[in-house]
């Protein structure tokens, strides 16, 4: 389907020739993503302004063009005859304010990019999202995702402060103090607040946002060190973070072989519960192991040659990490005392040296810088590419208790895909990450197939299909923020057993895009 | 419209008829507080018991027009949110009074809105847990109402974003339709779900928890809320810091909060100054007051260390930080009380504890205090405590008279900077004094950057006639939720 | 070798954006921290590996497409190989740059390619160099004072860009070799033009004929060991080279490489002081795609398992040491790094200059503000389509740089 040509005109007429294009090689570029394709859209517009973006969306108001906005990542147009924003030409870092510990932000800005000048500021950008993108898509969808240091800093969805946002209508809005002249620094008010409705492209576009930092006590410029895999010729960077106010800690717990999977997985949420709630440690989790050791591994086959051995699945299963920021190296003594405590009381233990040291190479790999690359900013791949990507099934963020759990029934889930071998036996791919000081938890767990494989990739999607039954069967909260991915049927069984919030988005749609033009099928489907 | 004989009978066939009350002296209670905004009787005051109560009085007000407007804390108020400005029916949750959880385990509590903090605290100190409470609130307060309404709370490395420590709520909207927010809202009934419903976010892309936030019941009647509580630490040590000059205060507020152990030394942290603190610290009324204002400093930071896993160890490189901090700052942190030793043990139970005395200590001067308070920048808060003084003065308030409070909040990201005005409520030329500076040092510091993210009374105007296109969407949001307008009409949505 | 074989790496593109920015803590800053030209200059996905991989899928598995733009998108790549790098980087393995070489091999061979192109394959056919100058002056550079052997065990191949554009960088190494006693042949009549550019704009049969004639000559020369100059064709006689005419049966050595060998042997003394701050731009091929092709035939198995194993090109081992110790030997001389080097650096865009000179134009300007952010008074280089392209970049700004090869300033500082 292509855009009618007097509305491209209009549209050309706003952000120039360049910025527009209908060609078929353009658009074929937005079509695929990870986890399957989307639709062509019929036109990519890349505007540079909060002014271009509204004089856009009034465009295709009038004319009735459905619209979606995308920088990084999850292109996916829903349905045919889109015109897709992409936001990447907004991409100026507006202010970092050291006062007051803010940065405001254009979508296009990368993650890695406001982190980095951020430390050169002496602050921090709390990276949310592991998503392994090199750029920060979620401004324009409004700042969600998970980040690995949310026991201190909590997630993406408590970082974002006053924005500016493009209505669906077309109309600019500014939300929270930026409202009403005050500045950037506060999200919510006045009186209700507004920027509880900023979420995915459904309704409007956040075009400039002013994210939350906090003080940085590493060094201003990251030092850099080259290894190469002297086997593969690979190479990995590890940074040295200065000794006396950073340590990464790598913890054994008792393992599935040991106590079996539900004990070993009890001890280790307890270990969590008790870190988290010690008020210790910027980053607690258990790790991801598989995602993680794939990526440090060169290559497939030296990741195989460790993998049928089943050191992974012995070694790497029940995996603690603890990255430490402290401000003297007392408080690193004391954070440090502390976890080494709860770790001895349910039974773990370091993990060996090699994971740390030569933890790039094979077999043992585990760290892959991951202090600085996976933890301070938030990009490790975490694509699992080489062996063609992966599936994710969740249960909803809530306490610690609730995410172990979870996690309880993954084997039951797991078995008989792992049995045809369309799945990787990745022992334990899931993550845990206490927020807030262990008040919530995150957890995610990958499904490691090959996705171009047909039969695999199959296996992949009935996975997570019926993890999500399990989640229903067995009242675990709904990852909430994958409707666009399972579609408006599973919306429309589950919404009734959650309040009929499935209506009220679509009452709080309506009212907000009438013409129903801001990417309707993202949202939640409404009923034409 | 319907009959108020006929109103009130079904009312009472609803709760009751001992849970509507329509005795004038009561009903003239409820229609003034101690705000500007002019006194209005409701027509009767409905206590409901339970969420199935409010849902049919949403009905029936839905059904014939009735303005309704919820109150769940005893008095006093200050705010006006709580005045039926267009009659009507007042909803007096206070009797909705279960504490309906203290789990310790996921350190939460789960209150109906008419539990309060004296009622609430006491408990939750047996179970080894502490809220994140605002400062000094009456002990008739309700707790939902305060966390609902945002109120700044003094630890701010808990608080990570505006609404924290706002977890979970069940709300019956203005339409009549309940909802519960997070992960309280399914899957299925709350005895059914495999959760712990401590995550606020959503169902689905809407955060409700903050849509309903800072409303003024204007949306929806929250029937219970979940909040966070933390841990009671084992250590607990308090310091003061004097101070003459206020930029000086926030620098230090600042670092306090943005080094330590986990990027912060102080839990609880505030600064008062000498007004508001003889207030609240004096034990014989009126002459330890007179004797504490002249030697109280002008200003004084008051935070807290706390120690837990390994308390005193923690407690130990939590005050090698702050010794850093005073060398760097030139301060002297003490655990006596400037001008007020002996006072120290006092100082710490008032910031654990609601205020349980009578009067209220705002009220404890003059009878009658109104308040003014916004948020703003740490950058900004020097420069907007002046302005309430030139006001002051213009119209002949005395300036040693204003309380001031400065609340450091959200991980020492904003304030709350607070100027209590008190009066003398019989006084019509101290009243009318009073509401000249109110009204003008309001608009003055909204001009010069103050964030009123609470507008209550007179508030509303000034702050959404800036508003721009956030009317518009509030309009809309206000329609959805409340499409006869019968929650609290005249407040908030005054455009 | 046709796009089929590349179809799964296609598929396990996840859009994770690594070919488009400087990854990790690698970046410095948010001004530099862009890493593909094409993706920075032009702004839609289209435009980068990400992109063309796409657009190599769709022509895969949809057949031809109907396009205005699909030449200008997948010809516009200065094939500087950073995706290839930061795509085996992250470890998703995929042979991305060949990809990019395959689609447009497709495309010319089935007619499409652009007319700038065509004028390439026209000038070699007649005159064996990209420029269409006359072959018998392609030697003209020579000075009278250094005569090469008639054998010797090293043959420097001089190259087209330096023998007709660039002929002091051949004159100064020809200098350091006299310096040294190192004997040296040429192949003169015998040199053609190496192939890079044909290679790279997908006119593999017109550059395979080139290959196969210099690998020949070279052979017939009895050398062991082939010296080059020109990052440009050391990275095309390492990588490309081997997939047309199987082991070369010679070692493939750039200068700077003899020349730190020289200076540790004590054959040469950098003693003449050179006071000037520089910096060093790592050429794309003498770097991240200076390293020796490996040959694989074989099957790639569920969960992306090669069999028999498969070893890659990383990008690891292209030659970034050298010349940068060379610069720290010269008196005076004050080397200060970019933000972007070694296998992370950004493209100049002069290896691709013949192919799109504004592109190259612009992505050379790009580097130079690079350049002014270090403060440095003069960019060093080993290439000559690196010299030529940042003396065009610098005269339109009329910036106050200057520019040298790496031989011209040892050959300034020889004792």
């Amino acid at each position: 389907m292509v855009l009618p040509k007097a509305v491209y005109k209009m549209i050309e007429d706003v952000v120039g020739e360049e910025w527009i294009s209908d060609d078929p090689a353009i658009l074929v570029a937005y079509k695929r993503w990870m986890e399957g394709a989307g639709e062509l859209p019929a036109a990519v517009v890349m505007p540079e302004s909060t002014e271009e973006v509204a004089s856009i969306v009034k465009i295709c108001n009038r004319h009735k063009i459905r619209y979606t906005c995308f920088v990084t990542m999850e292109t996916r147009c829903p349905e045919p005859g889109m015109l897709l924003f992409d936001l990447k030409r907004m991409n100026k870092i507006i202010e970092i304010n050291e006062k007051d510990m803010y940065a405001v932000v254009e979508p296009g800005v990368t993650r890695t990019a406001l982190a980095i000048e951020c430390f050169r500021r002496g602050l921090q950008y709390p990276v949310a999202s592991v998503v392994g993108s090199a750029l920060v898509g979620a401004i324009a969808k409004g700042i969600e995702g998970h980040g690995y240091m949310a026991n201190r800093f909590s997630d993406g969805r408590r970082h974002g402060l006053a924005a500016e946002w493009v209505l669906p209508t077309g109309d600019i809005m500014r939300v929270g103090s930026l409202g009403t002249g005050a500045g950037w620094f506060c999200p919510t008010g006045p009186g209700p607040g507004l920027d509880g409705l900023i979420s995915r492209a459904g309704v409007g576009i956040v075009t400039k946002i002013a994210i939350k930092l906090y003080p940085w006590w590493g060094p201003r410029e990251l030092t850099v060190e080259t290894l190469i895999n002297p086997k593969t010729g690979a190479i990995a960077y590890r940074t040295k973070l200065p000794e006396d106010k950073f340590k990464l800690l790598l913890f054994q717990m008792p393992s599935v072989e040991e106590l079996g999977w539900e004990e070993s997985l009890k001890k280790l949420g307890e270990a969590l519960y008790e870190i988290s709630k010690a008020e210790v440690g910027t980053a607690v989790f258990k790790l991801f192991n598989f995602p993680i050791i794939i990526e440090g591994c060169s290559t497939m086959e030296e990741f195989w040659e460790k993998y049928v051995t089943g050191f992974f699945q012995k070694e790497t299963s029940r995996i603690i990490t603890v990255f430490i920021e402290a401000c003297n190296r007392e408080d690193l003594e004391y954070q440090e005392g502390v976890v080494r405590e709860i770790i001895a009381e349910h039974g773990g233990k370091e993990a060996p040296r090699e994971f740390y040291d030569e933890g790039w190479l094979i077999g043992k790999c585990l760290q892959l810088d991951l202090a600085t690359t996976s933890i301070l900013l938030g990009i490790s791949s975490c694509r699992v590419q080489k062996a063609s990507g992966f599936g994710t099934s969740a249960c909803g963020v809530d306490s610690i208790d609730t995410v172990v759990k979870w996690g309880m029934g993954i084997p039951e889930v797991r078995r008989e895909f792992v049995e045809k071998g369309l799945i990787l036996d990745a022992f334990d791919s899931y993550w845990i990450v206490p927020t807030e000081y262990g008040h919530m938890a995150v957890t995610e767990n990958l499904i490691i197939g090959d996705l171009t494989v047909p039969e695999s990739r199959a296996a992949v999607l009935a996975y997570m299909d019926k993890m999500n039954e399990r989640n229903l069967r067995e009242r675990f909260p709904d990852i909430m923020f994958r409707f666009h991915f399972y579609g408006d049927e599973h919306v429309k069984r589950i919404g009734p057993l959650y309040s009929n919030f499935h209506i009220w988005q679509m009452k709080v749609k309506k009212a907000l895009d009438p013409n129903l033009v801001a990417n309707p099928k993202m949202y939640i489907i409404p009923e034409e | 419209m319907l009959e108020p004989e006929i109103l009130i009978k079904k009312l009472a066939e609803v709760v009751g008829p001992e849970d509507v009350v329509t005795d004038p002296e009561i009903l003239e209670e409820f229609s003034k507080d101690h705000s500007f905004v002019k006194p209005t009787k409701p027509l009767c005051v409905v206590f409901p018991q339970n969420k199935e109560e409010v849902k049919q009085i949403i009905r029936l007000a839905n059904e014939y027009k009735v303005p309704l407007t919820p109150i769940s804390s005893g008095p006093p108020h200050f705010r006006g949110d709580t005045i039926p400005r267009e009659g009507g029916i007042i909803i007096n949750l206070s009797k909705m009074k279960r504490i309906l959880r203290i789990d310790t385990r996921n350190r939460t509590v789960m209150v109906e809105p008419g539990v309060t903090f004296g009622e609430l605290v006491p408990h939750l100190e047996k179970s080894g847990l502490r809220l994140n409470m605002p400062f000094l609130p009456r002990a008739s307060k309700s707790v939902v109402t305060s966390y609902l309404e945002r109120e700044p709370p003094i630890i701010p490395k808990y608080q990570f974003d505006y609404v924290d420590p706002l977890l979970t709520m069940e709300v019956v909207f203005g339409t009549g339709d309940e909802f519960r927010t997070g992960t309280a809202s399914g899957p299925g009934s709350i005895d059914e779900m495999q959760c712990d419903m401590v995550n606020p976010f959503g169902p689905g892309d809407i955060k409700y928890f903050k849509l309903l936030s800072g409303a003024q019941g204007t949306l929806g009647i929250v029937t219970w809320a979940m909040v966070k509580a933390e841990v009671m630490p084992t250590i607990r040590k308090i310091y003061f810091v004097p101070f003459e000059d206020i930029e000086k205060i926030i620098e230090s507020m600042n670092r306090l909060l943005r080094y330590g152990v986990m990027g912060s030394v102080a839990d609880e942290i505030l600064t008062l100054n000498n007004f508001n603190l003889a207030v609240i610290l004096a034990e014989k009324w009126p002459e330890e007051f007179t004797t504490l204002r002249k030697s109280l400093p002008p200003w004084m930071l008051i935070f807290c260390i706390g120690g837990y896993r390994r308390a005193e160890e923690r407690v130990k490189v939590q005050e090698k930080c702050l010794m850093e901090i005073a060398q760097e700052l030139a301060l002297e942190p003490t655990q006596s009380m400037p001008g007020a030793p002996g006072k120290e043990k006092m100082m710490l139970e008032l910031l654990s504890k609601p205020w349980s005395k009578e009067p209220y200590w705002k009220l404890r001067y003059k009878g009658s205090c109104c308040e003014i308070f916004f948020l703003a920048p740490p950058s900004k808060v020097a420069c907007l405590i002046s302005p309430i003084y030139e006001v002051a003065v213009k119209y002949g308030y005395p300036t040693s008279d204003i309380g001031c409070y400065i609340q450091s909040i959200v991980q020492g990201h904003a304030y709350h900077v607070e100027f209590d005005l008190p009066y003398n409520p019989s006084d019509p030329k101290e009243v009318e004094i009073t509401r000249k500076v109110f009204m003008d040092a309001s608009e003055l510091l909204i001009n010069k950057g103050g964030f009123f993210s609470r507008p209550y009374g007179p508030w509303a105007q000034m702050v959404y006639s800036r508003y721009g296109e956030g009317i518009t969407v509030l309009k809309k949001v206000k329609d959805i939720f409340d499409p006869h307008h019968i929650l609290n009409p005249g407040a908030l949505f005054v455009f | 070798m046709s796009l089929e074989r590349y179809k799964r790496d296609m598929e396990c593109c996840t859009r994770c954006g690594f070919c488009k920015v400087i990854f990790g803590p690698m970046q410095k800053s948010w001004r530099f921290n862009a890493a593909c030209p094409i993706h920075k200059r032009y702004g839609f996905d289209a435009y980068s590996a990400q992109g063309i991989l796409d657009i190599a899928y769709a022509v895969l598995t949809e057949g031809r497409m109907e396009s205005k733009k699909l030449t200008e998108i997948v010809f516009s790549c200065t094939t500087c190989g950073y995706c290839d790098y930061a795509c085996k980087w992250v470890h998703a393995n995929a042979e991305v740059l060949d990809i990019i070489l395959e689609l447009r091999a497709q495309l010319v061979n089935s007619g499409i390619v652009p007319s700038l192109h065509k004028r390439l394959v026209e000038n070699v056919a007649k005159n064996n160099n990209i420029y269409g100058k006359p072959h018998n002056r392609r030697f003209d550079w020579m000075q009278e004072e250094i005569t090469p052997s008639k054998k010797a065990s090293i043959v420097y191949f001089v190259g087209c860009t330096t023998s007709y554009l660039k002929p002091e960088i051949a004159q100064a190494t020809l200098k350091i070799l006299k310096a040294a006693g190192v004997d040296f042949t040429l192949l003169g009549p015998e040199e053609y033009c190496c192939g890079a550019i044909l290679w790279r704009t997908g006119q593999t049969d017109a550059a395979k004929r080139l290959m196969e004639h210099n690998v020949e000559a070279i052979r017939k020369s009895g050398a062991n060991i082939l010296l080059l100059s020109c990052a440009h064709c050391y990275g095309t006689f390492k990588r490309e080279y081997p997939k047309v005419s199987g082991p070369l049966g010679f070692e493939v050595l750039h200068i700077s490489e003899l020349i730190k060998n020289l200076i540790e042997e004590g054959r040469i003394k950098l003693t003449k002081g050179i006071n000037m701050k520089v910096t060093y731009h790592d050429p794309c091929l003498l770097g991240r795609l200076g390293e020796k092709y490996i040959p694989w035939d074989g099957k790639v198995k569920m969960f992306g398992l090669h069999e028999p194993p498969k070893s890659w090109l990383f990008g690891s081992k292209g030659v970034y040491a050298p010349p940068r110790e060379i610069l720290k030997t010269i008196p005076g001389l004050e080397l200060v790094e970019m933000e972007r080097i070694r296998e992370y650096a950004w493209c100049c865009g002069g290896g691709f200059m013949e192919a799109s000179p504004d592109l190259a134009l612009w992505t050379a300007k790009e580097r130079l503000e690079e350049v002014k952010s270090v403060a440095a008074e003069a960019v060093v280089s080993c290439c000559p389509h690196c010299a030529i392209n940042f003396e065009k970049a610098i005269a339109d700004r009329r910036e106050n740089i200057g520019y040298y090869d790496l031989v011209e300033l040892v050959a300034m500082s020889l004792g």
